[in-house]
């Protein structure tokens, strides 16, 4: 598994580290760099030694560097120089330990559950590393943050191009709207209506921009009930909004001529749902204070369901209990088991997963539109949102409509990302695993239907991982609006395209495009014995704790080789049929081959061996042409050279798959070779001796 | 051949001694006839008792087969519509096809409507007509019938009670009637009699197999000793021993009464290391003990080493009574609340299952075989594994270690051989722990089941360092359901001899009985020939067999290898240099006075070593400290890389799984089978995928085969072409990587379970020659 931020920043060059190795200050850095250099009490710890939780291996001895983005640990063994690096954006918590003879410990704890012990000689030292980082790890302003001096190298035109990479839109557009019953509206065009929404909203073409802003000021800020998916196929459609100020009593009659022109614009449906992601009791007690939900008595033809999705707070509880439970250093069978239960992570999946079920079945197989609101609309309704789109619709469990997804369901309505992943100081009460449940539903999902899926779960790692490194803009701010303000598209780079750069990595090796599982609607089980603990993602830094087959790798890995050898063999073919054509020409032919040239000479077009992956699977399983019985005497020729060639080529191929980390990355930067690259020495060497068996033979 | 009458609504209480209607039935064209007649083959001795017509079970994936139900002496078969004509006829009569219940593995007969279920008992009498019939097997499958509207109500009555009616003996017990009627047929014996046991397998029946495992492991130093021979001097144990070298047959003699059990201590495997594992039971107490044999004994224990550890397999690991009680809990968890739906309560999943402590136990026994393989990966020890009785832990246990260390043990063929060794010869009580008979509940106990599941926990980690896939291990878990088995019905060597050698008590031994509890079992059976569980072209179709091998596992490139590991020691036992026999227990090792029996009778000194402590051995307590400094056992398989031996040799690396919560998982492809969503979603799961990619292969290495053919002939001719070679190394690379590529696909399609036909892996290609590959998955380590 590699580190996520060790690999980008390679881009970075070095030179950094290099920099501060050699005890001078970065003064070149970038502005934000500065800033934060100020806050660096001491930029170089000796002798600190980093404890691996797991890992029994001698705790390395290093230095620690505070550089202005990263904590960096280069161990002094000297041959391999192991660096690891962790931003500062990524440290959730850090504990001072009580100091002991070897020195004084210093845990800190990360938002992408790593966890590191360092234990560092001096006390002074100690505390100067833990006052620098307490407040590096806490930025104050935006300005502070990494995306803001992250800098790959690329030029501005590269940027823009992509940050136009994924375009709303055309994902509007591709559902099919605006159309007949569905319009782009412009009434939040500066955000006058509602500063959480994006300005391009689909709404029902019977909603006037009267009836939008009246039922925006019955709704929690303004969140009107808006567009969010809509199925082509029979016109159901789900919504999203926020809770109505209903109270005890209130009704607004534009906001039910809202929920009237949702349901019309489903023509043939004779009513919709509405349901409420909250459990039933938390939106009773909304009503007191003026907020609450539908009374299906004031709006025509609404059904209401509530669902019971916990709030924030509880699911940052129950994440801080499973962590604890993933912290624990050798739990016993029962205490993991009744540890996982009792933080109740896997039931609020569950309930989660479910919402989107119950939402994705009105829909498919009801044609029901539905508006799903919570409290404000932007943490579970995103999520039930999301999950219910992605059980409708095969696009986004491609790789790019995975991109869309978050875009549309989470950046663009406004999910607080700064406040729920702690990007800035702020309140701890806001932070709350809101998108790494939803991520979570995926991989639930992924494990149930692995061939349904295009990407896999790296990149879904890779996700997460960036929505707390704070090194690309896309998953940044708290709204459009503010992301306008903070000019992040000309500031920042994007995510996607990075991502999508590297898409060779988060390729899904099973994914089967064609495959009825993975077409049309999916249907998952929801028994809790479906729910598996994530330890990809909650013990990923834990290696020891880490399987030692990655089928998924090994296939992705072997998967390219294989392409890169199928290339070279279809070369090789190429100048056969060359060499066979110059050995026509001249009209040398030996005897002996002659005849047996003579006799495959109708398969020789026939190069069907060379199939790529995809030839193979677009054709049927079984549509290999009939071949004509072999010579038996061939054959033994053919094996008898065979044999010798394997015990020769073989070996330094599985020597580069030696080891299972490397070996994968070593596969995916090699670079595809010619024909011509192959190992000489040995054809060099060779073709007497074996010309010599086959004359013989 | 249909009984019970028809006019009446209620049919008659069958006879406790099962009347088989044989009026003319001329049993030489029998089978035929029942081919024809049923669409199925009757076995010798089997006869339909009772037929339904347009009967309808829920099949994988959740759509209704149409069929016939029939229920036989022996089991209860369904005959899908248009499956009759298919089924190639074999000679050689299947007894069991994939879908057949036996009777015996019947658990419990539930009928219901939808107003109404009942469990029906023998006794019960069925008020109702009922639609469905669900039938819940002990090997937790449940398997669903309806009847449609126009099987008569007759019909749908009769057949469930005659189920239940017949699918236990008619008292506790007793013998099932099949055993008698099906296994004391002429014309089954003739055909057992005929078949010939797998040669690829070592049955460790007689003496030469024992020598061929010596020589197999490359131990030195060690014999095969006959003095049990007649089962005289430890009837629970097998015939033949392996002991040290250096002890005579008639000092050996002496040796039996100071165990208990006369379970002396005996080789069982060699490390390539060079240490060896034994076992034995307890010492006998109580005993005077002569100064010869003590050196006897001594002798015994330290084998070819000089220094000798004791394995305490007592306080860590569950007694076979945890066993069974986690295993009921888990059956309940499973199975749900019988006849309620599987419905283990939503929010409490997790904690049920941890309240079963099944895997607790699973772990408790991978945890100490991991330890066991630390001590052994030392090389110059003598391990002994010590039980009580040295008939249930034990065995898990040593056969866990071999798993774990010896890539042999992992094939088929292996593996059968390990369970023989270890578990049938060595005197498992398999009779009584299964309790086939149901009349002794206080011995039950599915050992061999907890077994089966930490191989499967091992298999999961590690896929492609096996041969034997999860099919297999579930094939395994339901033959331990049909006693029909001489590998099962029996609690050692010589209560099989016995059968086998056609003889009521030609002899009695010496000890007296020792297992006169199953006597009746024994004797009732005695002259009927049984099959051995490992044939399984008599249980399984061989569409099934199939599946029971990876197709990517490639075994050659360690086979040979053992003779050629150098041996790392070549120490005299019978120096008197002999260090201080240990004591391995709680993760440490100690050297208390009290683990002989006799040292504190005797004035015996122990060798001039006597005061050296653990610190002579400073590879064994860098594993253990190590080990104990964090429990985890990964850092073991960090160790193993670097062993502190000298000793290195990659094929032998112990598979060291991992034991934190994550890791250990519930089985459920064996246990949740039951559930109805599973059975929708998981059952076809790998099967047709894999016999997808196997044709696929089949078909692509022809191609292949081809295409180099073609590139020889047109290459060769030319005469100065260097580039034959670089072809054919590509096509040989390309092989590599597909073959690879095919078994990681495999596995991950096992791994998850993927419905029918997802697996047919685009890039999956052509194997040719395996050779090398199983060195990637080596290499990985």
């Amino acid at each position: 598994m590699r580190y996520c931020s060790q690999e980008v920043l390679a881009e970075r060059g070095r030179s950094v580290l290099l920099c501060i190795a050699g005890a001078a200050p970065a003064r070149h850095w970038l502005d934000s760099g500065a800033l934060a250099m100020e806050y660096i009490r001491t930029p170089k710890v000796e002798n600190v030694r980093l404890i691996d939780r797991v890992s029994t291996r001698k705790a390395p001895l290093g230095t620690l560097y505070l550089t202005a983005t990263h904590i960096i640990f280069v161990e002094n063994a000297s041959e391999a120089r192991k660096e690891t690096w962790v931003l500062y954006s990524q440290i959730c918590t850090m504990e001072k330990q009580p100091t002991t003879a070897t020195g004084c410990p210093l845990l800190i704890r990360c938002k992408n559950f790593q966890v590191i012990l360092f234990i560092i000689p001096q006390e002074k030292d100690c505390h100067d590393v833990y006052i620098s980082l307490i407040r590096l790890s806490r930025p104050e302003k935006y300005e502070e943050l990494y995306c803001f001096s992250f800098n790959p190298k690329i030029d501005k035109e590269q940027r823009e191009q992509a940050w136009n990479f994924l375009d709303l839109k055309a994902e509007y557009n591709r559902m099919g709207v605006p159309n007949s019953l569905w319009q782009l509206t412009t009434v939040n065009r500066d955000y006058g209506v509602c500063d959480t929404y994006p300005t391009e909203i689909y709404v029902p073409k019977s909603a006037t921009p009267p009836i939008i802003v009246g039922s925006s000021k019955f709704r929690s800020r303004g969140r009107f009930p808006a567009l969010s998916y809509y199925n082509q196929g029979n016109h159901a459609s789900i919504c999203r909004s926020s809770q109505p100020l209903s109270g005890f009593s209130a009704r607004c009659l534009e906001d039910e001529q809202m929920l009237q022109a949702i349901m019309k614009a489903n023509p043939g449906s004779e009513f919709m749902y509405v349901v409420d992601t909250r459990p039933k009791l938390n939106a009773m007690a909304n009503r007191a204070a003026g907020k609450g939900y539908e009374n299906e008595d004031n709006y025509s033809n609404i059904k209401f369901q509530f669902i019971g999705i916990e709030n924030i707070h509880v699911m940052r509880n129950s994440l801080q209990k499973m962590l604890e439970v993933c912290e624990l250093k050798s739990p016993s069978m029962g205490d993991f088991l009744w540890g996982l239960e009792n933080s109740g992570w896997l039931k609020h999946i569950k309930a989660i997963l479910d919402a989107g079920i119950f939402i994705a079945k009105a829909v498919a197989e009801e044609a029901i539109s539905v508006l799903v609101h919570c409290s404000d609309g932007w943490d579970r309704t995103a999520q039930v949102c999301s999950v219910a789109s992605l059980l409708l619709d095969p696009f986004y469990r491609t790789l790019k409509g995975f991109m869309v997804l978050i875009e549309k369901d989470w950046v663009s309505f406004g999910h607080k990302f700064t406040h729920r992943y702690n990007h800035l100081d702020g309140d701890p009460k806001e932070v709350s695993p809101v998108i790494d449940q939803f991520i979570e539903c995926v991989w639930q999902l992924m494990e149930q239907f692995p061939c349904a899926f295009e990407y896999n779960e790296r990149f879904l790692i890779h996700v997460h991982n960036h929505i707390y490194s704070c090194q690309y803009g896309n998953l940044m701010c708290n709204s459009q609006k503010e992301r306008e303000e903070m000019r992040i598209r000309e500031r920042t780079h994007s995510l996607w395209a990075y991502m999508w750069e590297n898409r060779v990595d988060y390729m899904n090796p099973l994914y089967r495009p064609d495959h009825s599982q993975t077409q049309g609607v999916l249907r998952p089980i929801t028994t809790p014995y479906y729910f598996k603990f994530w330890r990809g993602m909650y013990n990923r830094f834990e290696k020891g704790m880490h399987p030692r087959q990655s089928a998924v790798d090994f296939l992705m890995a072997i998967r390219e080789e294989t392409q890169q050898l199928q290339e070279e063999f279809e070369a090789q073919e190429e100048k056969i049929a060359k060499l066979e054509k110059v050995q026509m020409k001249n009209g040398k032919l030996l005897p002996k081959p002659k005849g047996r040239v003579k006799h495959f000479c109708p398969s020789t077009s026939d190069n069907s061996i060379a199939n790529t992956p995809q030839d193979y699977v677009s054709g049927s399983v079984c549509t290999f042409p009939n071949e004509s019985p072999l010579q038996q005497l061939d054959m033994e020729n053919s094996l008898l050279i065979l044999t010798k060639e394997t015990l020769k080529c073989s070996d330094p191929d599985l020597s580069a798959n030696s080891d299972q980390e490397s070996g994968v990355a070593d596969l995916s930067c090699r670079s595809p070779s010619g024909g011509d690259s192959l190992p000489s020495e040995d054809s060099v060497k060779d073709p007497d001796s074996d010309e010599a068996t086959y004359v013989a033979a | 051949m249909l009984t019970g009458s028809k006019s009446s609504f209620k049919i008659k209480q069958f006879a406790p001694e099962f009347k088989i209607p044989e009026k003319g039935m001329n049993s030489t064209n029998r089978n035929g006839q029942s081919k024809e007649l049923y669409g199925f083959q009757c076995l010798p001795g089997e006869f339909v008792l009772q037929r339904a017509p347009l009967v309808k079970r829920q099949d994988a994936g959740g759509t209704m087969l149409k069929g016939q139900l029939f229920c036989t002496t022996f089991r209860v078969v369904f005959v899908p519509e248009r499956d009759q004509k298919t089924e190639a006829d074999s000679s050689d009569p299947v007894f069991l096809r994939d879908q057949d219940i036996v009777l015996a593995s019947i658990e419990r007969v539930v009928a219901g409507n939808p107003l109404k279920t009942k469990i029906i008992t023998p006794s019960s009498h069925l008020k109702f007509v009922p639609e469905e019939l669900i039938i819940y097997c002990k090997d937790l499958r449940i398997i669903h019938f309806q009847f449609e509207r126009m099987t008569s109500d007759l019909q749908a009555i009769e057949i469930t009670l005659t189920i239940a009616r017949t699918y236990q003996p008619v008292k506790p017990g007793a013998p099932y009637a099949f055993q008698k009627s099906i296994f004391g047929n002429s014309e089954m014996k003739q055909l057992l009699s005929n078949r010939v046991p797998d040669s690829l397998m070592n049955w460790f029946e007689g003496s030469q197999e024992w020598e061929r495992e010596l020589l197999r492991t490359g131990a030195t130093g060690w014999r095969v000793s006959s003095v049990n021979d007649r089962f005289e001097m430890a009837p629970s144990l097998q015939k033949f021993n392996v002991v040290p070298k250096q002890i005579l047959d008639n000092d050996l003699k002496k040796t039996f009464a100071h165990f208990s059990d006369g379970r002396i201590p005996r080789w069982c495997w060699h490390h390539p290391g060079g240490s060896d594992l034994l076992r034995m039971a307890t010492f006998q107490n109580n005993m005077y003990h002569e100064k010869d044999d003590i050196r006897h004994l001594e002798a015994l224990l330290f084998g070819c080493h000089p220094q000798c550890v004791i394995v305490d397999l007592g306080d860590e690991l569950p007694t076979p009574m945890d066993i069974q009680a986690a295993h009921s809990r888990l059956r309940t968890l499973c199975l749900g609340d019988i006849p309620a739906l599987v419905s283990p309560s939503d929010e409490k999943w997790l904690s049920a299952l941890e309240m079963t402590k099944w895997l607790d136990h699973v772990r408790s026994c991978l945890k100490k075989s991991i330890e066991v393989c630390c001590l052994l990966s030392d090389g110059h020890l003598t391990v002994i594994l010590q039980e009580s009785e040295d008939r249930d832990l034990s065995c898990v246990v040593s056969s866990l270690v071999q798993l774990m260390c010896d890539p042999h043990s992992r094939t088929l063929s292996g593996f059968q051989s390990l369970v023989q060794k270890e578990w049938a010869v060595a005197g498992h009580r398999f009779l009584n722990r299964f309790n086939y008979s149901g009349d002794n509940e206080k011995e039950e106990s599915p050992v061999f089941l907890l077994f089966l599941d930490c191989v499967w926990q091992l298999l999961k980690q590690f896929p492609s360092y096996f041969e034997i896939t999860e099919d297999y291990l579930v094939a395994v878990h339901d033959s331990t359901y049909i006693p029909i088995f001489n590998t099962f019905l029996a609690n050692c060597q010589r209560e099989r001899a016995r059968r086998i050698q056609h003889t009521s008590q030609s002899y009695t031994p010496v000890n007296g009985w020792y297992d006169v509890v199953n006597r009746q079992i024994v004797l009732s059976s005695a002259g009927c020939p049984l099959p051995s569980v490992w044939d399984w072209a008599l249980q399984c179709s061989p569409k099934r067999r199939a599946q029971f091998c990876h197709p990517g596992y490639t075994s050659n490139h360690w086979i040979n290898r053992c003779s050629d590991l150098p041996s790392f020691h070549k120490s005299d036992a019978s120096s008197s240099s002999l260090g201080p026999i240990m004591m391995f227990a709680k993760g440490s090792l100690t050297t208390p006075s009290q683990i002989l029996p006799w040292r504190s009778t005797t004035s015996y000194r122990w060798g001039h070593r006597k005061t050296s402590s653990i610190e002579s051995l400073p590879g064994l307590d860098w594993v253990l400290k190590s080990y104990k400094k964090s429990e985890t056992p990964k850092n073991i398989q960090g160790l193993e890389q670097n062993p502190p031996v000298t000793y290195q040799c990659e094929s032998f690396q112990a598979l060291v799984p991992l034991l934190c919560g994550p890791y250990i998982c519930l089985w459920r492809s064996c246990y949740l089978r039951g559930s109805q969503e599973l059975q929708c979603f998981l059952h076809t799961s790998s099967h047709p995928c894999l016999e997808l990619l196997a044709s696929e292969v089949d078909q692509l290495r022809c191609k292949l085969e081809k295409a180099l053919k073609q590139q020889l002939t047109s290459t060769g001719a030319v005469e100065n072409c260097n580039n034959s070679n670089n072809s054919e190394t590509s096509v040989e690379c390309i092989n590599e990587k597909i073959m690879k590529e095919r078994r990681i696909c495999t596995d991950y399609a096992n791994d998850h379970q993927i419905i029918s036909g997802t697996c047919d892996l685009q890039h999956v290609k052509i194997p040719v020659h395996q050779g090398n590959n199983a060195q990637l998955f080596s290499s990985q380590r």
